[in-house]
């Protein structure tokens, strides 16, 4: 990994077969907001697209494919056996854009400016911040030990990269910080019962119910953040990926990354990580309640309890006693790769601010409606 | 939007949004699809779902003619937009009270002019704070008020024991959970299963209620239908009345 050089962008772009780099020019063009947490709702978007295309190839023709790969159901499209007769044929039809919901309105509410793919973004001005950003991902990817460099078994086909990148702004500091993301394009991923979309996200009504006890007991709320999320859940199935774009390894050009744990993009990745942090909640004693799966909680007497809410990647960990909290906190820190936040102040955008005299906890949007409006 | 007028309610009575406002011919809808009528709404409706119960309706409301918006249509969500601008801070206040759970329901008998379909809405206060609210169209057209209110009953009643359920699991019990309706013969339908053919086309599910009071559950209570805080997820209401519904789900203003 030690040389990995911008210089390798240019490879990348011959490395990736004719076909596919067609397929992704357009989804570039169909995807106009770049907002990581979104990352997951464009995969859908695109997904039928790539449907239609497998069924070009599938069903409309029939083609001599020999059985042993098609029970592996990962059928490469370059490797169909061509024979004079058969010609596969592709949609003249000219792809026109949605004209209803036209790139421009949505990036009114998240664009920033950031580039859209990284082969665009090294002539501006913040150059050196995305590269260093893209490095820090690099190796955070590199320290939880996500792949493995293999040579590409036959009959299995490696899913597509791309980088995403995010200019965020810290409510508490000046300074924007940059952020780039690699993630799969998990689009590409098959159907399956196994890679279904599941997000573990508490309800609202949840989120609302524990703060008013929060309110009324006057209990602590902390807030807690898990970095990398998706990269904890470990990766039971067989799944590899190009390497990233601008970071070949030199000599190993044709290589391919074998996942070891999930990565954003992949339709598992979510589900991995609930599986994940679930086992964990369980070893430490807490109980899943049955009617939010998103909320653990544990009871140690009477009135003293803790109650952690789980979205996604945030917690809200509400509970009487602070020093439990802390310990909770500090074990959950040496499992994961965690942010303490301190006292609750932002949730989904929902501003948390409280009046612990008057034992109240106000909820407002402010900044989201100053934002929309 | 920073310098327009601010107004006092999320929709105002003059707006009888319906079907027929929605453009027929393709140069109106061209000049609507300039209009980012579909995100603006999504927006809304983040904030509907996260802490503003009081725009519920509204926002059910416009969201009916997503697929194809009319000026009128793109007028009511400016007029929301506004609404949200003169109550920018408002906030969902909790505490002061003891958690206890309490439920509100409401409907609006024929609101929808297209469909003659009745609004259901109701909403779960918690501590002082609204925590769980709905306002949606019926699936059925209702007959009577009281078929309307019976069905709104049926769905408040389904949210609120999920809630007290939810509130058992984490270590609260509270000794009685009653939900607030309006209207008189739609409680007494609820307990008293007589049969009577102004009331006998209605669904089956419906009668569920009354599995549910039997068990014991829940109860059904009478209010007033000027202490009813649902009343505002069912209808566009005059500003007095409004602020009344606010102040009942905890909305205020607060410096903090």
């Amino acid at each position: 990994m030690e040389d990995q050089t911008i210089e390798d962008i240019y490879k990348v772009e011959k490395t990736t077969p004719e076909k596919d780099s067609n397929i992704t020019d357009g989804n570039r063009m169909r995807l106009p907001a770049h907002n990581l947490e979104n990352v997951e709702t464009e995969a859908q978007d695109n997904e039928q697209h790539g449907d239609v295309d497998d069924q070009q190839v599938g069903s409309g023709i029939e083609v001599p494919i020999d059985d042993a790969q098609e029970e592996h159901g990962d059928d490469d499209l370059g490797d169909i056996p061509e024979s004079p007769q058969v010609q596969l044929r592709r949609s003249d039809r000219q792809k026109q854009p949605s004209t209803r919901y036209s790139c421009v309105e949505y990036i009114t509410l998240t664009d920033g400016g950031e580039p859209k793919c990284f082969e665009e973004d090294f002539d501006g001005e913040e150059k050196k911040q995305w590269l260093d950003a893209m490095q820090d991902e690099m190796k955070s990817l590199h320290d939880n030990h996500t792949y493995d460099l293999v040579k590409l078994p036959k009959g299995k086909r490696a899913l597509e990269t791309r980088w995403i990148f995010r200019v965020k702004q810290d409510s508490n500091s000046t300074l924007p910080r940059y952020k780039a993301r690699l993630v799969v394009k998990g689009f590409r991923q098959k159907k399956d019962v196994d890679n279904e979309i599941f997000s573990p996200v508490v309800k609202m009504s949840s989120i609302r119910t524990v703060i008013s006890l929060a309110a009324t007991l006057d209990l602590e709320v902390e807030q807690m953040d898990v970095k990398t999320t998706f990269l904890h859940g470990n990766l039971e199935e067989e799944i590899y990926m190009k390497q990233p774009g601008g970071f070949l390894v030199k000599g190993k050009e044709d290589y391919v990354c074998r996942l070891r744990k999930s990565l954003y993009g992949l339709k598992q990745a979510p589900r991995q990580w609930y599986k994940k942090f679930e086992s964990f909640m369980c070893e430490q004693g807490y109980k899943k309640t049955t009617y939010d799966h998103c909320v653990f909680v544990k009871i140690f007497s009477n009135d003293d309890f803790i109650i952690l809410l789980l979205y996604v990647d945030d917690m809200l960990i509400v509970g009487k006693d602070i020093s439990r909290i802390d310990r909770l906190k500090k074990t959950l820190g040496e499992s994961f790769v965690m942010k303490d936040l301190g006292a609750a102040k932002r949730i989904l955008g929902i501003h948390i601010s409280r009046d612990r005299r008057e034992k109240n906890i106000y909820l407002s949007q402010e900044q989201y409606i100053r934002k929309v409006l | 939007m920073e310098n327009a007028k601010a107004v006092s309610t999320p929709l105002a009575t003059h707006f009888k949004l319906s079907v027929k406002q929605s453009p027929s011919n393709e140069v109106e809808k061209t000049n609507m699809s300039r209009v980012p009528y579909a995100s603006a709404v999504g927006s809304l409706m983040y904030v509907m779902v996260c802490t503003r119960p009081d725009i519920a309706h509204v926002v059910g409301t416009v969201s009916r003619f997503l697929s194809n918006p009319g000026r009128e249509h793109w007028n009511a969500v400016k007029w929301i937009l506004r609404y949200l601008h003169g109550t920018v801070d408002m906030k969902l206040c909790f505490g002061g009270d003891k958690p206890t759970l309490m439920g509100y329901s409401d409907s609006d008998m024929a609101g929808d002019i297209d469909s003659r379909k009745s609004t259901s809405g109701y909403l779960i206060k918690i501590a002082g704070g609204a925590m769980a609210w709905q306002s949606r169209l019926q699936r059925c057209v209702a007959l009577s008020t009281t078929e309307a209110e019976f069905i709104v009953i049926t769905e408040a009643c389904k949210e609120l024991l999920w809630l007290k359920k939810f509130l058992q699991e984490l270590g609260f019990r509270q000794d009685n959970y009653s939900l607030f309706v309006d209207s008189q013969s739609a409680i007494h339908l609820g307990k008293n299963p007589t049969f009577h053919s102004r009331s006998k086309h209605i669904n089956v599910r419906y009668h569920w209620i009354r599995d549910a009071l039997d068990a014991k559950l829940l109860e059904l209570e009478k209010v007033h239908i000027d202490d009813n805080g649902a009343d505002m997820m069912t209808k566009a209401l005059p500003r007095g009345k409004f602020e009344v519904c606010c102040e009942i789900v905890g909305l205020a203003v607060i410096s903090t």
